[in-house]
């Protein structure tokens, strides 16, 4: 079932057979598990990011992934609920690791993707 | 690809950007141009491939150490990160006790050589590195002595370190450093105590600012499960986060036993008084049956 859908990325990026080959392994690999997008990156090794981010694009409007932003505290950790997109995120928010309201930095802002049934691949 | 324009993003990300980004989304009305725009941005405006994680695990003495195998497969499995198991043979307790530095610098050496051909197998790698009991003095020394290795993170555990290692020293050598301390751990109590060159940390910290201390009720070997490693190493290992242990506040002063054991001497009772005896009482032996020989032989002249 899935496998028809990770054909049609294929045959819309025909250019990234291996990377996208490579997205449906750490898919049911990283089944319902939080991946950065570094890592992301790093594992299924794009020819770019501008590709990395289409790819990723249409597997989330596929429903394949899901794709949130999450800030990190300075203490290490997320604070807060996570966003679909940057621009739900707040300029400021309460961090309970600090104990405090701080000014939301680009910096600690992570992109993550989930892989809902990854385990259906 | 066709169809979309090439996204300028803010090259840095200050923390005005984040502002002057979200207006400029605001901008891009295609779903795509906005996708690539704010995985450009999170990278900052460029591809940052990162650099490929390796975890090498290092046991203690008198084990094959069947846990590295199967932590290391559920690293590979769980976290995606290339794994090496290093070790250097089933070490036996009497090469561990024996206080002459050489017999622990065997080790100490196949351990280094296996850790610079990994390092030449992946170059630019960032390598963490999982210690159980002797791993992590042999770590301690690699710390010391290696000026060309350098390590991410650091998860030691029933650590035979002594609690008087200056890690401040060797700060410059790793990221991080995480210590699980076991406080039903007597192991780490009885190297200090029987021998020299060891220390205690792993059942009492380190209690150091570059290295954090977390405490558990668990004996030497309790750490190396699949519940401890997804609970707390995983987190450390791959994220940099430090899960707390409740057990840190909970635990109480060590009990009796811990405190007679921590006071005897084994030691100089071994080394200055159970080897001397028993070097006397084997020359004394020898020189019985060299004399019982002698008495032998010259009955045997007598009677021809």
């Amino acid at each position: 079932m899935c496998s028809t859908r990770y054909d049609a990325l294929t045959s819309e990026f025909p250019e990234e057979v291996a990377a996208i080959q490579r997205l449906e392994e750490t898919a049911r690999r990283f089944a319902d598990r939080e991946l950065p997008v570094q890592r992301l990156y790093a594992l299924i090794q794009p020819s770019s990011l501008r590709t990395l981010a289409l790819i990723m694009h249409r597997a989330s409007e596929a429903g394949l992934a899901q794709r949130f932003f999450r800030i990190q505290s300075e203490r290490r950790g997320g604070i807060g609920r996570d966003f679909t997109t940057i621009q739900e995120i707040p300029d400021e928010i309460y961090d309970s690791r600090l104990g405090c309201t701080v000014e939301v930095k680009a910096e600690q802002i992570g992109m993550f993707f989930r892989f809902p049934d990854g385990v259906q691949v | 690809l066709t169809g979309i324009t090439q996204v300028e993003i803010p090259a840095t990300r200050s923390p005005s950007s984040l502002t002057e980004f979200k207006a400029y989304l605001t901008t891009l009305t295609d779903a795509r141009e906005r996708a690539i725009a704010e995985a450009s941005f999170i990278l900052g405006g460029r591809a940052q491939l990162e650099h490929e994680h390796v975890v090498v695990l290092v046991h203690g003495i008198n084990t094959d150490a069947e846990w590295q195998e199967a932590l290391a497969d559920q690293i590979r499995t769980e976290c995606g990160l290339v794994t090496y198991v290093i070790g250097y043979g089933n070490y036996k307790p009497r090469h561990f006790l024996w206080p002459y530095w050489d017999m622990r610098r065997g080790p100490i050496d196949r351990v280094i050589a296996q850790l610079r051909v990994i390092c030449a197998e992946k170059p630019g790698a960032r390598i963490s590195v999982i210690a159980h009991s002797f791993g992590t003095y042999i770590m301690s020394k690699i710390l010391l002595d290696c000026a060309d290795l350098s390590f991410h993170r650091i998860q030691l555990c029933g650590a035979v370190v002594d609690t008087q290692f200056k890690w401040e020293s060797v700060r410059s050598k790793f990221t991080q450093l995480v210590n699980d301390v076991g406080t039903r751990d007597l192991w780490p109590i009885l190297a200090k105590q029987s021998t020299w060159g060891y220390g205690d940390g792993g059942s009492f910290g380190f209690k150091n600012s570059v290295c954090r201390d977390r405490h558990f009720d668990y004996a030497h070997s309790d750490f190396m499960t699949p519940e401890h490693f997804s609970n707390f190493w995983k987190p450390y290992i791959v994220d940099g986060e430090i899960i707390a242990s409740l057990w840190t506040k909970q635990r109480r002063a060590p009990g009796l036993k811990v405190k007679l054991l921590r006071m005897l001497p084994i030691n100089y009772l071994l080394w200055w008084v159970l080897v001397p005896a028993i070097t006397l009482l084997s020359v004394t032996c020898a020189y019985w049956a060299l004399k019982r020989l002698y008495e032998l032989i010259m009955l045997w002249r007598g009677l021809y």
